[in-house]
């Protein structure tokens, strides 16, 4: 009788785990394909984006080349535009800046330009001004934002063109600046490559320490806020005037290409392809790169897991918040350095609707997704 | 007067009877054990900081440092006393392992420990205070004779109540309705572990935060008592044993699971710890027995009647301690105001974002941010605790000079809500003191304060 009372106790116990191992299982949608979406990150958007940087230093190279061969008006504005096409690009690359990869994004850009040397280098020339005498250079004497220098001061084409005439060693430090341009261009996409620093795999599995997903993530989403951050306050903020009596358009990003609201925008477009896929219903603008579409993003993420901002879905928030952030920047008119006199109201809106993304991103996604905004593994409790 | 004198004597034959159990002499292997595991586990803890280069980060590199309210005196020293703080941890860990000059090491062990912690309150941690609070305490107990000898009951059920104390009151945190009812931050935490091979599809599972979270109460509240009690001990500790693996797998939370699946061994009995240490080692440690076997004949250690008193006091306070928020209006969790020192370990997912409005005498106001002066770190952990922006208002201010006004525009998201305004931005900081007194400045209702988006643009603001 014992035995029977034993036996059916065991039999209702195992009944009961299976019943509960069943609907574990049964109740268990798919789970979200976390490396699809690094996947999804690294080789049709991060890769993609650095080739199309290294495409566009190559058009700036050979722009330079057309300037030194022929200088003129036309040959003049071809190598502007290149160099704004080069510098817009660089703003979506910037931002995935992971782990040591400073020192080579450095030789790209890094502001501002050291004008003094650059003067003191075409003044007094040394005998062979090449690639190899750039790449010895400290980086603010090198990059786009000593190219920016020696192509757009002064601003007038026929000054400047009355100038490159006198100093021949003007246009030849543009080209061998330009030459490195490529050069680091290269170095960059080439630690994504397998072939070359293979970053890609440290980026799709990990690093040994932290998983693939989780660490990418993080890194990611600092950097999001980081670059986000450093817009707001850097690149509007502070021109504005931060509260002083009068803005300060010395402060702008790019003054002399005039290209400092174009750098903003690009940035932000930059960050809204981490969220959403160009195709998607963001009406992101278009972009200078030639990113692949309607691969999974974090929007997916953030639907996947049911995430909502007060009552709607959060992938809403962040679509209306980025397209209020884009309409806010067009409304400003160029360029950044007049507007911030001259049109101050407009861009202390775009001011105000970047920290609310920055606020939407940085506090109440992070807070959701739970993304450990410092990246610092010191113990937790 | 018959019936009186028979109650007199009752409770007096009681009070004997409760004396005579705290002063029986009970095996020391459980202390013991908590001596050498604890102090290998420190002296780890101690070379694991210096080899991950934190100390470095965490108190050479910010220029700026928390301190905690009274003790604003204690700063870090240059780094070279910095690392030889680390080595006195280090060595005084060891000693204190091996019952060498014990009373000394343990000492030294909980003043250098304590020192270093209150360097910067931005690394505040559950269980650095419960290093701190059991070091205190093993200091005032006979633990470097223990050898073969007994103990006090008393002694090892202090121990036990210190340890119970983190597990009771952690559970107890637990009973309110984000936890219970919304089952965060489980539900934030576990999905963001979802990349897991095995568990994770199940993380992503709703039930399986509520699961956790109802499970997890379950396990605090219960776990020291089902310890206490023979019969489930062991399975008890299993649980705990599975409870610290699982959340050191799932979280960055460094040494603490290790402390605490150690710490929880000083429920068992001596003669428990001998049997199993005995089959693990095939009988080489038979002897343990014969020494157990002869309890009547060990000496029994004592202690002065102060040292009884000072670790009476000592765990009275971490009794009332942690329900000192009570005396607070508002959330504890939005507030922070009692929230330290109270073992609410794991409770809360908190963000925030804090710009200051810095209005020297005669100037217009301008942001600054708290980049300038913190590492992210700092920055992260300041963003959502009221006091620590208090604490960096008043530092800007003094930076700007006499007279300088500094407000805050601080928006913080708990627990998956949105994010809303934590301080009252109108109000000037820097003529804020800080104090225990429940602050004025401190918007109270986490869920109905408005966000006010118009603070954040630098030249609209106007003071009032």
């Amino acid at each position: 009788m014992k035995l029977d009372v034993r036996a059916r106790a065991e039999s209702t116990a195992l009944g009961a785990v299976l019943a509960f191992v069943s609907f574990a299982l049964v109740s268990c949608r798919a789970p979200y394909p976390h490396d699809e979406l690094l996947d999804a990150w690294a080789r049709d958007l991060i890769v993609p984006l650095h080739e199309t940087l290294v495409r566009e230093c190559e058009s700036l190279e050979r722009s330079l080349d057309a300037l030194v061969t022929e200088a003129s008006p036309e040959t003049l504005e071809a190598a502007r535009s290149a160099w704004r096409l080069s510098a817009v690009v660089w703003q979506e690359v910037a931002l995935y800046r992971f782990d040591r990869m400073i020192l080579s994004h450095n030789q790209i850009s890094k502001r501002p330009a050291d004008s003094e040397f650059i003067e003191r280098t075409i003044a007094e020339p040394p005998a062979v001004l090449d690639a190899d005498f750039v790449a010895r250079v400290g980086s603010l004497s090198k990059g786009l934002s000593a190219i920016e220098y020696l192509l757009f001061e002064p601003a007038e084409p026929d000054a400047w063109l009355e100038q490159a005439r006198e100093e021949p060693a003007r246009m030849a430090y543009a080209v061998a600046a330009g030459a490195h341009l490529v050069s680091s261009a290269e170095q960059v996409l080439d630690r994504w490559l397998p072939e070359g620093g293979n970053y890609l795999e440290t980026f799709l599995r990990g690093d040994g320490e932290t998983e693939g997903f989780r660490r990418s993530l993080g890194k990611l989403y600092n950097r999001v806020v980081a670059v986000l951050e450093e817009t707001v306050r850097e690149h509007l903020g502070k021109p504005l005037g931060g509260g002083a009596q009068e803005a300060l358009p010395e402060f702008v990003e790019a003054p002399a290409s005039a290209s400092s609201l174009a750098l903003v925008k690009s940035r932000l477009a930059g960050i809204e392809r981490v969220f959403f896929s160009p195709n998607a219903e963001s009406g992101e603008g278009e972009s200078a790169s030639s990113v692949a579409s309607d691969s999974p993003r974090l929007a997916n993420y953030v639907e996947h897991l049911g995430l909502d901002w007060n009552g709607q879905p959060f992938v809403e928030e962040l679509r209306l918040r980025f397209a209020s952030a884009r309409g806010a920047l067009d409304a400003v008119p160029e360029p950044l350095a007049r507007a911030v006199v001259e049109h101050p109201a407009e861009v202390e809106q775009a001011y105000d609707e970047l920290r609310e993304l920055l606020v939407l991103i940085k506090v109440d996604l992070a807070n959701q997704l739970g993304v450990t905004l410092t990246f610092n593994d010191n113990d937790g409790d | 007067m018959t019936e009186r004198r028979v109650d007199r004597d009752a409770s007096e034959s009681r009070l004997a009877q409760l004396k005579g159990w705290f002063q029986e002499p009970v095996d020391s292997l459980p202390l013991l054990w908590l001596r050498v595991s604890f102090g290998l586990l420190m002296a780890v803890s101690a070379v694991r900081f210096v080899a991950k280069g934190w100390v470095r980060e965490l108190y050479v590199v910010p220029d700026f440092h928390f301190s905690y309210l009274g003790f604003g005196w204690i700063a870090p020293p240059s780094e070279a006393w910095i690392y030889a703080l680390f080595a006195g941890v280090f060595v005084s860990s060891l000693l204190m392992a091996a019952g060498v000059f014990y009373r000394a090491s343990i000492f030294a062990f909980f003043v250098l420990f304590t020192t270093v912690e209150l360097f910067d309150k931005t690394l505040y941690l559950n269980h650095y205070v419960f290093v701190s609070s059991l070091s205190l305490l093993m200091a005032l107990l006979p633990l470097g004779r223990l050898g073969d000898r007994m103990v006090a009951s008393w002694m090892l059920m202090a121990v036990r109540v210190q340890v119970g104390l983190v597990y009771w009151f952690a559970g107890i945190a637990k009973l309110e309705g984000d936890w219970l009812l919304r089952a965060q931050p489980l539900a934030t935490w576990l999905p963001a572990r979802s990349d897991l091979p095995v568990l994770g599809a199940l993380f992503e599972q709703r039930w399986v935060a509520y699961g956790a979270s109802w499970g997890a109460v379950l396990f605090d509240l219960t776990l020291p008592f089902l310890l206490l009690w023979g019969r489930t001990r062991l399975v008890a500790w299993c649980a705990a044993l599975f409870f610290h693996g699982l959340t050191a797998l799932l979280f960055e939370i460094g040494m603490f699971p290790w402390i605490m699946m150690c710490a929880t061994l000083v429920f068992f009995e001596g003669a428990e710890l001998r049997c199993a240490i005995d089959r693990a080692a095939k009988g080489s440690f038979s002897w343990w027995h014969q020494s157990a076997r002869a309890d009547s004949q060990r000496a029994c250690l004592g202690s002065r009647r102060t040292a009884t008193v000072a670790v009476a006091c000592l765990l009275a306070v971490q009794c009332v301690l942690p329900l000192r928020h009570w005396l607070y209006p508002g959330d504890v969790l939005w507030t922070e105001e009692g929230y330290r020192f109270s073992w609410r370990v794991m409770l809360v997912e908190k963000t925030g974002d804090v710009v200051f409005q810095v209005k020297p005498p005669g100037e217009r106001e301008r942001p600054v941010y708290p980049s300038r002066y913190l590492t992210l770190l700092q920055e992260s952990q300041m963003s959502y605790q009221p006091d620590m922006i208090l604490e960096l208002a008043h530092h800007i201010a003094r930076e700007h000079g006499p007279g300088t006004q500094v407000r805050a525009e601080a928006r913080v998201s708990v627990n998956g809500r949105a994010s809303r305004l934590l301080i009252d931005p109108r109000v000037d900081l820097a003529a804020e003191r800080p104090s225990f007194w429940p602050q004025a400045w401190i918007l109270r209702n986490r869920a109905g304060t408005p966000a006010v988006a118009s603070f954040s643009t630098p030249r609209r603001v106007d003071w009032p």
